[in-house]
């Protein structure tokens, strides 16, 4: 592949790549260097890039190992609970999460507060169903994409999105005290 | 289709990532029981939500800072490509092979001879000693040297 190319490839899926990383790590300056550590590495392995498989399934195959692999190391030097709760200021209501159509003009500030509540609902799952609900539901990949990007078969993608949908569901609910199954 | 579907089975239903025949299933299934359209209609608001969430742009700083480095990496192998070519070697070859035949073909006119008698040396004291009588006058270089000796015989 030509630099060029690569420029124009970078250019194209950079904000895409940049979004999920974003996602993944739950804040801009930890998104920041595992998108320019994804560049980098893929950079320097140009040569290895498959030219018959897709570029974005590659770089995203490479930002994911990154982040499983600092998650790992993290995980080494602290004790991490995942099933600490979410605070009620974290997550709000479930009913106030749901997209409705009223032309509120505060529509835009709470779609904004809605976002932070997203992410941090999205903080309190695994580095697996996390990026796994992300890559389905956000950036929308088949499960075929998704199960290449996480080096797993198509039904471990398949468990994993509906485990991450579930667990985000009853994060929400459990803020308005809702049983969920 | 009388049991519920698994939980993954109706994910991947609302992900139409099912084959024809399992969708038909999950499909019927779901118009007669209420709790999978129940389970079915609240992960389709998880999945909703998450898909109307902001999306985040990559910062113009870091842009060109990737930007910087795809361009760095750009020169650098420019170069490199540029000098692994074989149309830049191989008149850089002939040119340096003609250069050392040249060198080795003019090598033994090049620099001083150590083995050359200073003859413009030698040339100066002879006019100095014969002006002062000292040696045979006459031209040393172009007559034989047994003239020489005959005539300064006979001069004897």
């Amino acid at each position: 592949m030509e630099d060029a190319d690569f420029q124009e490839l970078f250019r194209r899926h950079g904000d895409r790549l940049y979004n999920f990383a974003f996602r993944l790590s739950g804040n801009d300056q930890d998104a920041a260097d595992l998108v320019q550590e994804a560049f980098t590495r893929a950079f320097k392995n140009l040569d290895r890039y498959d030219r018959a498989r897709p570029f974005e399934t590659w770089m995203f195959r490479i930002l994911y190992n990154i982040h499983l692999d600092e998650v790992r190391r993290y995980e080494k030097k602290h004790v991490v609970s995942l099933d600490a709760p979410v605070t009620a200021e974290e997550t709000g209501q479930w009913a106030d999460l749901l997209a409705g159509g009223d032309p509120d003009p505060m529509e835009e500030s709470l779609r904004r507060e809605n976002d932070v509540r997203v992410q941090k609902a999205l903080n309190t799952l695994s580095a697996d169903y996390r990026a796994a609900v992300m890559m389905c539901d956000v950036e929308e990949m088949s499960y075929e994409e998704i199960a290449r990007v996480m080096d797993c078969p198509v039904g471990t993608v398949r468990s994993r999105i509906h485990q991450g949908r579930t667990l985000l569901r009853d994060a929400f609910k459990e803020k308005e005290g809702v049983r969920t199954k | 289709m009388n049991q519920h579907p698994d939980g993954p089975i109706l994910s991947a239903y609302l992900d139409e990532e099912l084959d024809a025949s399992e969708t038909t299933r999950v499909r019927q299934h779901e118009a007669l029981c209420s709790r999978c359209r129940e389970e079915l209609t609240s992960l389709r608001g998880v999945k909703d939500l998450l898909a109307a969430a902001q999306r985040r742009t990559m910062p113009e700083g870091l842009a060109a800072r990737l930007e910087s480095m795809i361009h760095r990496r750009s020169v650098w192998e420019i170069v490199l490509a540029r000098l692994s070519m074989p149309r830049v070697w191989v008149p850089v070859g002939t040119l340096a092979a003609a250069a050392a035949a040249l060198l080795f073909w003019l090598g033994p006119s090049f620099g001083p001879d150590p083995d050359a008698i200073p003859l413009e040396t030698l040339l100066a004291a002879h006019a100095r000693y014969e002006a002062e009588s000292l040696v045979p006058s006459g031209d040393l270089l172009h007559v034989p040297f047994s003239a020489h000796v005959a005539k300064t015989d006979e001069e004897d």
